[in-house]
């Protein structure tokens, strides 16, 4: 079953990948500094940070944190854009009017024609400031916005709604799509039973329902839920620090546990099987994110510098095809395949968007 | 924010301050060692311990984490190349549980907390005694997993003075010299270092077989200078007064991880301590009373949770911490009887803390201690003993029982148990320091810990042959955890540990001159969940082929620690096995020359817990005189 589902889900894959390769992207990046981040204190700018990228119109879409070293935010969140083979950059501005509507932003998404992005506030501030969801349409800028009453972690679109996590607890909000209010939470996950401390980590969506996974230094949790409603249908345990999940081409769910180097691959159903996929060895450290494109899954480690394509369809079970380090310092954060052969890394430490080719 | 991405984040100031972070420990009155064929403290009768002889070293560039290394149920931690942090462990215990102490005053980091083993001048020690267990009764509170006594050069009648310099890879070079007359000693040590050794690693790790590629370690340079003078001097025939004054200086760079190296961080520090000592007899009983202080200062430059930023631009401020105890001790001992003898201790003092991090804070520090020494019949010795700690609001009691037995008085062959029972308060650190992706806890409790272990010995002139096996159980440990409402690691009582292991050393003489010695410490340490606890190796063996000589020394040595988990999830940290060697000869009258060359093998891949490379193969030269 697995296999068709498999097959099955590769041949639309492909069909939707396209005939044509992506154009080369430009090999590096630089990503705006200085007073391109609209800092609040001209005297001390912050960095871009960026964080999670999306593909839309033929661009890729970064978000960006804008804090600096003590992560202390500077300036507004922002939405960087660019073509990939071009590397020509520009700037949205999520902050609204004062600059603090929308701070630190983390990931955003695409329902194909609008972006979302979490902004996930200012953690120095009390009461925090500038947590909220933001809509951008892609030729407009910023179209709504929505304060959010927790820092999101997190998010995934569906037709009627768009779900976060909160970074503080294992909860999960809502916001309407039509009124673009909070509509649904605090909904419980299923969280680990230990620890002294709760995370929703991402969120996607799946075959009609949502995925969530909660997570601490001790465990993960994923909950399949209902889309509507939010309530936990099923979960299964991922591993500690399970930091990001992403819907593989033959239809599972990938996710990366940060603490025990680890890869799992999710089966939906009733149970939710989980099976380890592949584990990294000791020297990459501090997974960061999972992505897939056709029989690949993508995966980053900030703390080796590396990011890794690994072929789940690899005769004997998934197995690494390629590895590349984007270089000493960079902290690598996301990654966005643009083909099977190429894909584009964030990287938080050197601030800057890098090319990957891959040699297999 | 997922907590990956947070710990990503703060992993680099966490790194920077984790030597400095926690560890209370208590003061401790006068030491004695009783001689060679009984290598333990006077203060821990019949426990298992260990004697490290600095003189067995002398034509070598030693630091004192090194010559630690020797003794079993010791792991040290560096954290880097020379002149870098390294930290101990005693039988699976962490830095802050591991007591250190000079002349029987307890050394603490900044925030109270782990000794930084790299600031301590070896060639200013005579010997060091390694006392493995639950301690708390015999040195205070804090000794969860044992303490390492450092004993200065004594300040003697005689005329005496001694000189070394050595230089060798990576402009790494020392400058020692000490004299003694009339009672007095000043010693003073100079170390620098370039750091900028070469080493290796793979960019691609997770592909089999990848290439290693070559880097040189940066901002890796340190220079430090220490002085030790004593002063002892009888005031009549039953009291004599002893004053000990030690200080130091550094100033390093701070390297970071190979991963993401921090070329503008740097450290400064500066500290010292002054104790004066009165000791005396009135009859068969004897008494001392002391008095001591110490302060430090440590300056971090261009240091930020996230990178590195250069001194005095905006910003880029300065984390600056000042730390000083000061404490006041009585002690007296007398017979009870014909077969026992008591001993009761007082002490009384405080400890400060004021810096950018972690603010002002106060503390009032008491302590009264009661232990016999009774001899049984049979050739069977009890050391019962128990000390009251007060540290700040938090108060326990240390009980310790201690039994040997010796089948006649003399005999090489002994048997030893223990059990003790102690606890460990927050460290200032813990309790209050906020720094970049670090929060206070100031809710903390102590942890708490007991152990119990047995051991056999024998103990002639030249063999010695030890086995101990111990189990410890540790509950309500400080442990930091993620909090990611705030993205920042915060510390919690959440920690259990059960940690047993055996130890066994030998010592045996060879022909010609040849002695040959090992330590090997077996450690098993899990939580409550049966996890593996990070950066316990299960295996640490330490061998020594050495010649002692009129005109010919050498040595050979290998360390091999085994592989150890990074974290609770069995990620780990490769096997490390290096071999030392060095050769000298007496050139002329009392002058040696003496070659060595540590990592013999060149292993340029090795690294420390943090991932910070450690150096491939260095040669240094020593010239040395005694008169």
């Amino acid at each position: 079953m697995k296999k068709k589902l498999f097959f099955f889900a590769a041949a639309v894959a492909a069909a939707c990948s396209g005939r044509y390769q992506a154009p080369p992207a430009v090999p590096s990046i630089s990503l705006p500094a200085g007073a391109d981040l609209r800092p609040y204190d001209a005297a001390n700018p912050g960095l871009a940070r960026p964080a999670q990228m999306v593909m839309l119109g033929g661009s890729a879409w970064v978000a960006l944190g804008n804090y600096d070293a003590n992560y202390a935010v500077r300036g507004p969140a922002m939405l960087a854009s660019f073509v990939p083979s071009t590397g020509t950059v520009a700037l949205t501005d999520l902050g609204g009017s004062d600059g603090k509507q929308c701070q630190e932003a983390g990931w955003v998404r695409s329902d194909g024609t609008m972006l979302f992005a979490t902004c996930s506030g200012d953690i120095n501030t009390f009461p925090e400031t500038g947590t909220a969801i933001v809509e951008v349409d892609p030729a407009r800028g910023v179209t709504r916005t929505v304060q959010t009453p927790v820092s999101p972690s997190g998010l995934t679109v569906t037709p009627a709604r768009l779900w976060f996590g909160d970074a503080a607890t294992g909860n999960v909000y809502a916001v309407d799509r039509t009124s673009f209010a909070i509509a649904a939470g605090p909904v419980a996950l299923a969280c680990p039973s230990t620890g002294n401390y709760q995370t929703v980590s991402d969120l996607t969506l799946l075959g009609g329902d949502i995925y969530a996974i909660c997570s601490n230094s001790d465990d993960g949790v994923i909950n399949r839920l209902d889309a509507t409603t939010g309530s936990v249908k099923d979960h299964a345990a991922v591993g500690p620090i399970a930091v990001e999940l992403t819907v593989t081409g033959d239809g599972r769910i990938a996710v990366v546990s940060g603490l025990d180097n680890k890869l799992r691959l999710v089966t939906p159903g009733s149970p939710l099987s989980v099976e380890v996929a592949y584990t990294f060895g000791g020297q990459t450290s501090t997974l960061q994110d999972v992505k897939a494109l056709d029989q690949f899954v993508f995966t980053v480690a900030s703390g080796s510098n590396t990011v890794q394509k690994i072929d789940l369809s690899a005769r004997g079970g998934p197995a690494l095809a390629d590895e590349q380090n984007v270089g000493t310092g960079a902290s690598p954060w996301s990654i966005l395949p643009l083909d099977d052969s190429q894909a584009l890394v964030a990287n938080q430490g050197s601030n800057s968007i890098v090319a990957v080719k891959w040699a297999r | 924010m997922p907590p990956s991405r947070a710990f990503a984040r703060i992993i680099a100031s966490f790194v920077l301050l984790a030597p400095r972070l926690a560890g209370a420990q208590e003061p401790g009155e006068s030491i004695d060692v009783v001689g060679q064929r009984l290598p333990q403290s006077a203060r821990a009768p019949a426990v298992q311990a260990t004697v490290v002889d600095a003189a067995e070293y002398g034509g070598e560039v030693r630091s004192v984490g090194e010559l630690l290394l020797a003794a079993p149920g010791v792991t040290v931690h560096p954290l880097g190349g020379p002149g870098q942090p390294a930290t101990l462990s005693l039988r699976g215990a962490s830095a802050d549980q591991s007591l250190v102490l000079l002349d029987g005053i307890p050394l603490q980091g900044a925030g109270g907390g782990a000794v930084d083993l790299s600031a301590l001048p070896a060639t200013l020690l005579s010997r060091m005694v390694v006392s493995r267990g639950v301690l708390g009764a015999q040195y205070g509170a804090g000794a969860l997993g044992g303490a390492v006594e450092l004993l200065p050069k004594s300040a003697r009648d005689r005329t005496e003075a001694g000189a070394l310099v050595s230089g060798g890879s990576f402009a790494t070079a020392r400058a020692a010299a000490d004299v003694s007359a009339g009672g007095a000693l000043v010693a003073v040590q100079g170390d620098h270092t370039a750091g900028d050794f070469d080493y290796a690693r793979q960019l691609t790790p997770d592909i089999p077989d990848s290439p290693y590629y070559g880097f040189t370690r940066n901002n890796a340079d340190a220079t430090r200078g220490s002085a030790l003078a004593r002063l002892a001097q009888p005031l009549s025939a039953t009291t004599e007064i002893d004053l000990l004054l030690q200080g130091s200086a550094g100033d390093r760079g701070l390297p970071g991880p190979a991963n993401a190296p921090t070329a503008l961080s740097r450290e400064r520090d500066l500290g010292g301590l002054l104790g004066a000592r009165l000791t005396g007899s009135a009859g068969d009983a004897t008494w001392a009373v002391r008095s001591w202080g110490r302060a430090d200062r440590v300056e971090l430059l261009g240091v930020q949770p996230f990178g590195d930023c250069l001194d005095g631009t905006p910003g880029c401020s300065r984390s600056d911490e000042r730390y000083s105890t000061a404490r006041a001790e009585a002690e007296m001992g007398a017979p009870v009887g014909s077969s026992q003898w008591t001993h009761l201790s007082v002490s009384g003092g405080g400890e400060w803390i004021g810096g950018t991090g972690t603010g002002s804070h106060r503390r009032g520090l008491v302590s009264a201690a009661a232990s016999d020494d009774i001899d049984l019949p049979a050739g069977f010795a009890a050391h019962p003993a128990a000390r009251l700690d007060a540290i700040g609001r938090d108060v326990g009691v240390s009980p310790a029982f201690t039994a040997a037995w010796s089948p006649r008085q003399g005999s090489p062959l002994s048997l030893r148990a223990g059990w003790g029972l102690s606890f460990r308060a927050p460290t200032f650190n813990e309790l209050f320091l906020q720094s970049g992706g670090i929060a206070p806890n100031p809710d903390l409790r102590p942890e708490r810990a007991w152990s119990v272990d047995a051991g056999i010995s024998w103990r002639a002139p030249r063999v010695q042959l030890s086995a101990s096996a111990f189990y410890s159980g540790y509950a309500q440990l400080i442990l930091y955890e993620l909090n990611p409402s705030a993205n920042q690691v915060k510390p919690f009582n959440i920690g259990t540990a059960r940690i047993w292991g055996f130890e066994l050393e030998a010592v045996l003489p060879l022909p010609a001159g040849f002695a040959a010695e090992a330590a090997y410490s077996f450690l098993h340490a899990t939580n409550d969940a049966g996890q593996d606890l990070p950066y316990r190796p299960p295996h640490r063996l330490f061998a020594r082929l050495a010649r002692t000589g009129d005109r010919l020394e050498g040595y050979a040595e290998s360390s091999f620690t085994s592989a150890m988990p990074r974290n609770s999830f069995d990620v780990r940290l490769a096997t490390q096995l290096v071999f030392n060697a060095g050769a000298g000869v007496r050139a002329a009258g009392p002058l040696w020359i003496d070659l060595e060359v540590k990592n013999l093998l060149d292993d340029q891949t090795l690294e420390d817990l943090f991932q910070y490379p450690l150096p491939g193969r260095s040669i240094a030269v020593v010239a040395r005189a005694r008169l």
